[in-house]
C-alpha cells in the first residue's frame, strides 16, 4: 500500500476538489473573490484535519459541508448584499470555454433566482455528484424531503425553459 | 413503481441508481423517453452551473499553505533548538556523508515518476505563471518542459519543472527556502543530479537517466533565469 505524505494528500485533494468547490461556492455567494476565499478557508480547515480525512469519498463530503458552513458564517457575518449581484458575475471574465449561449444564460439567471432552499440541494446534486440521502445527510433533511426540493427545482427551471410539457406529463398523471 | 411514481422520482434524481427505478425504465418505453429527456436537460443544467475557476487556483491555494506552514515551523524550529541545542552536536555527526534535500528531491521525483507522469506540450503556457509565484523570469526558452507546477517537497514548497531533452525526462526545482552553500553532485536511489545555489534558495536539476545532459540544462537554467 503508497503511504502518502501529508503534503502529496493536500495536493491531490486540492487538485481533485478545487475547481468543483470554487463552482459551488460561486452559485452561493456570486462573487469571484469571494469564492475564492471560501475555497481557500476551506482547503486550510482541511490541512489542519487532513489526519481525519483518511477516506477520499468522505474528504469531499468534508470540503463540501465544511464549505457551506463557511458560506453561511460569512453571510452571517457581512450580510452580503448577494441578491443584487448581476448574473453576468458568474461568467468567467473573457473567457472562451465559457458557454454563452442564449439557453445557457437562460438557466443561469433562473438558477440564481431559485430560492436556496431548492438551489443548494440541485448544486449538491449536480456539482457534488451526491444522491439525495447523502444531499440530506449535509443538509439536515430526510431524503424525501430532498426528493421533493430537487423535484420542484427541476419543475421551477424546465418551466423557464418552456420544456414544462415534462412537468405537465406528470400534472396529467396527477 | 408506477409511471407516476417513475417521473416523480426521475425530476428529483435523474440518475438514480435505484433498483426499481431502473427496472421501470427497463420495460416502460414512454417512461424511458421521459427519462432521456430529463437527461438531456440535466446536463444542460451541468453547462449552466460550469463556471471556469481563475486558471491558477490550485497554484494560489497550494502556496497560500506553503506560506503558511513555513511561519509555523519557523515558530516552532526556534523553540526547539532552545531545548536540543545539546544534542545537536551529535546528531550532526550522526547526519555526515547524509544529503536530506537530495532524498527528498529524489524521493518526489520518483513519485511523480510512478505516479503522476507529465502534462505534456501544455505546462509549456503554465511556466511563466509559475515561475512568477516564486519570484522568477525566464528571459529565454527553457526548453521542452512538460510539466510546471508547485509543489511540496518534504518542508518545501518549489516549483517543479520537467523538461524533456535527448530523449530523457529532466526534473528541475527551484527550492526558494533552501539555501545550499555550493554546488554538488548527488546520486540517490538509482538517480543522477546536480544541487547548485541560486540568488534565492537553491536548485535542483535530477535524472533517472545517468546520459542526461544535467550540465548543458544547468547552464541553460542559470542564463535564463532571473530571480526578481
Amino acid at each position: 500500500m503508497v503511504m502518502w505524505s501529508k503534503e502529496s494528500r493536500y495536493t491531490m485533494l486540492v487538485k481533485a476538489y478545487s475547481a468543483d468547490l470554487f463552482r459551488f461556492a460561486m452559485w452561493l455567494c456570486r462573487d469571484r473573490e469571494t469564492a475564492e476565499d471560501l475555497v481557500q478557508e476551506t482547503f486550510t480547515r482541511a490541512w489542519r484535519s487532513l489526519g481525519d480525512l483518511r477516506d477520499e469519498k468522505a474528504a469531499k463530503a468534508w470540503l463540501f459541508t465544511t464549505l457551506r458552513r463557511e458560506h453561511a458564517r460569512l453571510y452571517e457575518r457581512k450580510r452580503l448584499e448577494m441578491a443584487d449581484v448581476p448574473t453576468e458575475n458568474l461568467a468567467a471574465p473573457a473567457s472562451d470555454s465559457y458557454d454563452t449561449r442564449t439557453e445557457a444564460q437562460v438557466l443561469r439567471r433562473a438558477l440564481a433566482e431559485l430560492h436556496e432552499d431548492y438551489r443548494e440541494p440541485l448544486l449538491l446534486q449536480v456539482l457534488g455528484g451526491y444522491s439525495c440521502a447523502e444531499i440530506g445527510e449535509q443538509l439536515g433533511l430526510s431524503p424525501n424531503a430532498v426528493m421533493t426540493r430537487l423535484f420542484r427545482a427541476r419543475k421551477k427551471l424546465l418551466a423557464v425553459l418552456g420544456e414544462d410539457e415534462l412537468t405537465k406529463v406528470e400534472e396529467a398523471h396527477s | 413503481m408506477n409511471c407516476l411514481d417513475f417521473r416523480r422520482h426521475c425530476l428529483a434524481e435523474p440518475a438514480s441508481r435505484a433498483s426499481e427505478f431502473l427496472e421501470h425504465r427497463l420495460h416502460c418505453r414512454s417512461c424511458a423517453r421521459f427519462a432521456e429527456r430529463v437527461l438531456a436537460f440535466q446536463r444542460k443544467l451541468a453547462e449552466a452551473m460550469a463556471v471556469e475557476p481563475p486558471a491558477d487556483l490550485e497554484e494560489r491555494i497550494l502556496l497560500r499553505q506553503s506560506l503558511h506552514g513555513r511561519s509555523r515551523r519557523r515558530f516552532l524550529a526556534v523553540a526547539a533548538s532552545l531545548v536540543l541545542v545539546a544534542g545537536l552536536g551529535v546528531a550532526v555527526v550522526r547526519q555526515l556523508g547524509h544529503d536530506p534535500l537530495a532524498e527528498e528531491v529524489v524521493g518526489h521525483v520518483v513519485e511523480r515518476e510512478t505516479e503522476i507522469g507529465v502534462d505534456g506540450p501544455a505546462a509549456m503556457d503554465k511556466v511563466p505563471g509559475l515561475l512568477a509565484h516564486f519570484g522568477v523570469r525566464a528571459d529565454g526558452p527553457l526548453g521542452e518542459v512538460v510539466l510546471a507546477r508547485p509543489c511540496p517537497v518534504g518542508k518545501h514548497m518549489t516549483a517543479h519543472l520537467v523538461v524533456e531533452e535527448g530523449g530523457s525526462e529532466v526534473d528541475v526545482f527551484l527550492i526558494p527556502d533552501a539555501p545550499v552553500k555550493g554546488r554538488r553532485r548527488v546520486e540517490v536511489r538509482g538517480h543522477t543530479g546536480i544541487i547548485v545555489p541560486c540568488p534565492k534558495g537553491s536548485m535542483a536539476i535530477v535524472s533517472r537517466d545517468a546520459e542526461a545532459p544535467l550540465e548543458a540544462i544547468e547552464q541553460r537554467m542559470m542564463e535564463r533565469l532571473s530571480w526578481i
